[in-house]
């Protein structure tokens, strides 16, 4: 037996596997990517071979502009419109035929490209079995093999021992992991079968990594990804560049060409970060004896040059080896990762907007749909890696997650992904043929979006901190991740929704004038206000991560087992940051005292306001109901203003998470005031319906919610600053700011 | 002769050639050389050292000769019996005289005739032919020359 330099890791490791995977991750990436490239595609060539003649038709069904002008004969007086009314009717149903036409060849394309896919997967097996000329290894064949093989499934973890298969003439010592769902095999090639007898620690590291694959659940993943690949160019890249007209192609295809860039770098990253879990599974399992180290450190050097680099679907040797010591690489969030999976969404919103448009009536509910899907997919991706580099944060070992740079990557890929799509190509010039005219209301938004990619990634680092710290005695920070998750795509999910209502009202409204269009969004703003689902969000967003402060363990926790990939018998093995005592405690009752204070506030000066006006001028005539609309809003803007007052205060006196203890302070302010609204209303002769509470209650929340936030995060932010220069002068403690 | 009737005498005089060659591989030998009779070209310089893109192995010099030592020795066979042609009047005994060379060390296989004993020039050749071949198939030339040797020793000699 050969002498290993390997040797047990000489600290505790964080444990890669506490939180779902990067394999995971990238995986999802590569389905938004393969699908919202394919449906540029398909759509491409509804649109070119189906639609742009269908529209055409359309267009001469549209009442004519002197059609509607003439359909008035005077200022408010309208002629017979049933003609109008008819001409646009014929009008809308045509446009929604070709919607529904292009919407089936997009969904018949999708349903091949899956099917493909599926076709693929499936037969991956069996053309390796026959390509490697695999035969079952069995009892007879080398008996101690097949026991040693039994013996580690089972340290493996296994249920089910895989299928074993070797090719008997081959040479090469190389493992192989494969196999149809549910149906897993490991492929050992004959010189890897006689190492079991020349070297069987070399033979144990290879056959530990192919089954830590199996356990890591790599299987599917990896030849999904391989299969989806090739499916995508067989029957979304090549019928595209064959049936499209050479105009368009040769305007376009730098945006083909990235998107079939795209796809192949998710697999290959796919891929590649896979090899990594899996080498890291296997160490566990591995003895210090173990060849593991040693196996993976002698693993050849390819000399590549840079594109070959980005294209391999292994990690270097040394990245591996490394990874093994230090499985904090395992915990980064790189700005790249986060520019691409915005890149990859921005790819797919609008093409997706354009299937939906066709099955989902109404356009409201079409953006909520789509934005609630791609804000999951997001709040996956992105959230997932901000919560695994959050830990390698507390634990000390990783850098602290970048809002700003991360905010900034995950907004700019999506401004850079829908430059990508589709309708971008089309509204470039092939169908519309018109300028932007609204490049200002764009930019406006766009500012809007990175505000609300920042909030979301610093709300998912302060969800992260606090719960990982709660659930250090936990069996598992799962289920905290889980929910952490569901809040954060309801959050993305009104940001992407309402930025794209907003965004497709300034599309058609904007060029009919400023004030009539401001007008507009200041009554969809209004309307907006009072949505149940609306203050959930908002109440979720303060209320989860302060939420983990009843869940906070006691001063000295038991080592927990999800933490660290080795058993840590010692309590000391938990980082002082994760150790609650260690911790800022919340201040819970220091912000509802300040809401408190606040509505108290509030009372006196509404008391005073309602009955000053109800004596000084009693309702009486026509001017009572403007009068009413009057004071209703005054003393909704009170309310606000109070609210900003009370979570300013709250942010500036509260040093651990100061945002969100200003953001309970000025809800648990907002439910007094409503309170004290209501009653006076009852109190000078008005009635408390619940239609009209609900109202109330949810335009004070919620009005006063959005307000507070910039104020508190300005002051979180000086704070974060204020803070950071008095560790720097020496003070010590820990607490996370936000 | 035809040739698979060689390599399934090679696959039978193979084991001993293993055994002096690389002894850790025999408790394979048994799978080996019946998969090798089953499609003796899947052993070819092409693919016999082709690995999985997705798989994961061992970096360093494997020695796995088995797979390499039956297609060489088939070779071998060809080549002595078509030196040994004009020595045997009953050319249905060829296979029988090619096994008798290859049982040097056997006191239980009877002794070959003195008029087909291999000649020191026909050793050389016979481990020229070997050591060729062998590296034809990509073993390296240690083992190669392992190898040879290992058949080169196996055969009964004049002197």
């Amino acid at each position: 037996m050969s002498s290993d330099k390997a040797s047990a890791p000489s600290k505790f490791r964080l444990n890669p596997f506490s939180l779902p995977s990067d394999t995971g991750c990238r995986f999802a990436l590569l389905i938004v990517t393969v699908f919202g490239s394919s449906l540029f595609m398909y759509n491409g060539l509804a649109l070119h071979k189906l639609s742009v003649p269908a529209y055409q038709q359309c267009l001469a069904l549209e009442p004519s502009a002197a059609e509607v002008s003439g359909s008035t004969a005077g200022l408010l007086k309208l002629k017979d419109p049933s003609v109008l009314i008819a001409k646009s009717r014929a009008f809308a149903s045509c446009v929604r035929g070709v919607q529904r036409s292009s919407a089936i060849w997009m969904f018949a394309g999708l349903a091949v490209l899956l099917l493909v896919t599926l076709s693929i997967v499936w037969f991956i097996p069996t053309v390796k079995t026959r390509r490697g000329r695999l035969v079952p290894l069995s009892l007879e064949d080398a008996p101690e093999v097949a026991a040693s093989l039994e013996s580690m499934s089972r340290e493996a973890g296994l249920t089910r021992p895989p299928r074993f298969l070797w090719s008997p003439l081959n040479t090469a010592s190389t493992g192989l992991a494969f196999g149809r769902p549910g149906n897993p095999c490991i492929a050992l090639t004959g010189g890897l079968v006689t190492q079991f007898y020349t070297d069987p620690m070399a033979f144990r590291a290879v056959l530990l990594h192919e089954l830590a694959h199996i356990r890591n659940g790599d299987l599917n993943k990896t030849y999904f990804a391989v299969a989806t690949w090739y499916a995508f160019l067989a029957v979304a890249l090549a019928p595209f560049l064959v049936a499209m007209s050479w105009d368009f192609l040769s305007a376009q295809i730098w945006r083909v060409l990235v998107l079939g860039l795209l796809v192949y770098l998710s697999r290959t990253a796919v891929l590649r970060v896979r090899e990594t879990y899996a080498d890291v599974r296997a160490s566990v399992w591995d003895t210090p004896a173990g060849a593991l180290r040693r196996v993976i450190a002698a693993l050849p050097e390819p000399r590549e040059n840079i594109w070959q680099k980005w294209l391999r679907v292994h990690p270097t040797a040394p990245e591996r080896s490394n990874a093994l010591d230090n499985t904090e690489n395992l915990f980064e969030v790189s700005f790249w990762e986060t520019l691409f999976a915005g890149v990859a969404a921005g790819i797919a919103f609008p093409n997706f907007m354009l299937l939906m448009q066709a099955v989902v009536p109404g356009a409201i509910q079409t953006a909520v749909l789509a934005s609630l899907v791609f804000a999951a997919l997001l709040s996956g991706i992105v959230g997932t890696r901000i919560w695994r580099a959050s830990l390698a944060a507390l634990v000390a070992i990783g850098p602290a997650s970048r809002v700003t740079e991360l905010g900034f990557a995950l907004a700019s890929g999506l401004l850079l992904g829908l430059k990508f799509s589709l309708s971008a190509a089309f509204s470039s010039g092939l169908l519309m043929g018109a300028k932007n005219p609204t490049i200002l209301w764009d930019f406006l938004l766009a500012i809007v979006l990175l505000a609300g990619c920042m909030l979301f990634v610093r709300w998912e680092i302060v969800s992260a901190s606090t719960w990982l710290t709660a659930s250090v005695s936990a069996r598992s920070p799962r289920a905290a991740y889980v929910a952490a998750q569901l809040v954060s795509t309801a959050f993305l999910a009104l940001v992407f929704g309402s930025l794209f209502v907003v965004w497709q009202v300034g599309q058609t409204y904007l060029s009919g004038g400023l004030p009539g269009f401001a007008s507009l969004i200041a009554m969809g703003f209004l309307v907006s206000l009072n949505q149940p689902t609306f203050s959930l969000v908002l109440m979720a967003l303060w209320a989860f991560p302060l939420a983990a402060g009843f869940r906070r363990g006691p001063p000295d926790p038991r080592p927990s087992s999800w933490l660290f990939l080795e058993p840590s018998p010692v309590a000391t093995a938990v980082p002082a940051n994760l150790v609650s005592a260690n911790r800022a405690p919340l201040q819970l009752s220091s912000a509802l005292r300040l809401g408190l204070l606040g509505g108290v506030v509030f009372c006196i000066l509404h008391i005073l306001i309602r009955f000053a006006g109800h004596y000084a001028s009693p309702p009486s005539g026509a001017s009572n109901e403007s009068k009413l609309f009057f004071l209703y809003y005054s003393q909704i803007l009170l309310a606000v203003l109070i609210q900003i007052v009370v979570a300013g205060v709250a942010a500036a006196r509260i040093s651990n998470l100061p945002l969100l203890h200003g953001l309970l302070a000025a809800f648990s302010g907002a439910c007094i005031m409503t309170a004290a609204f209501l009653v006076t209303n009852l109190l000078l002769g008005g009635t408390i319906g619940l239609t009209f509470a609900s109202d109330v209650f949810q335009t004070i929340v919620n009005a006063g919610a959005i307000c507070s936030l910039p104020v508190g995060l300005l002051i979180s932010v000086f704070r974060t600053r204020t803070d950071r220069l008095r560790k720097r002068d020496g003070h010590h403690g820990v607490s996370v700011v936000v | 002769m035809s040739s698979s009737e060689f390599d399934q005498l090679a696959a039978e005089i193979g084991r001993d050639i293993v055994a002096r060659a690389a002894p850790q591989e025999l408790p394979l030998y048994r799978s080996v050389s019946a998969a090798y009779l089953q499609s003796p070209s899947d052993v070819s310089g092409e693919s016999i050292h082709k690995e999985e893109i997705l798989g994961f192995g061992v970096a360093e010099a494997v020695t796995y000769i088995t797979p390499v030592a039956l297609p060489v020795l088939s070779s071998v066979l060809t080549f002595l019996a078509g030196e040994l042609k004009s020595s045997i009047h009953d050319q249905h005994l060829i296979g029988d005289t090619l096994k008798k060379l290859f049982s040097k060390n056997k006191p239980s296989v009877p002794q070959i005739s003195s008029e087909v004993l291999l000649t020191r020039d026909q050793l050389e050749r016979v481990r020229k032919l070997a050591f060729e071949k062998a590296r034809e198939l990509n073993l390296k030339s240690k083992e190669a020359s392992l190898l040879a040797d290992s058949i080169v020793g196996s055969l009964a000699t004049t002197a």
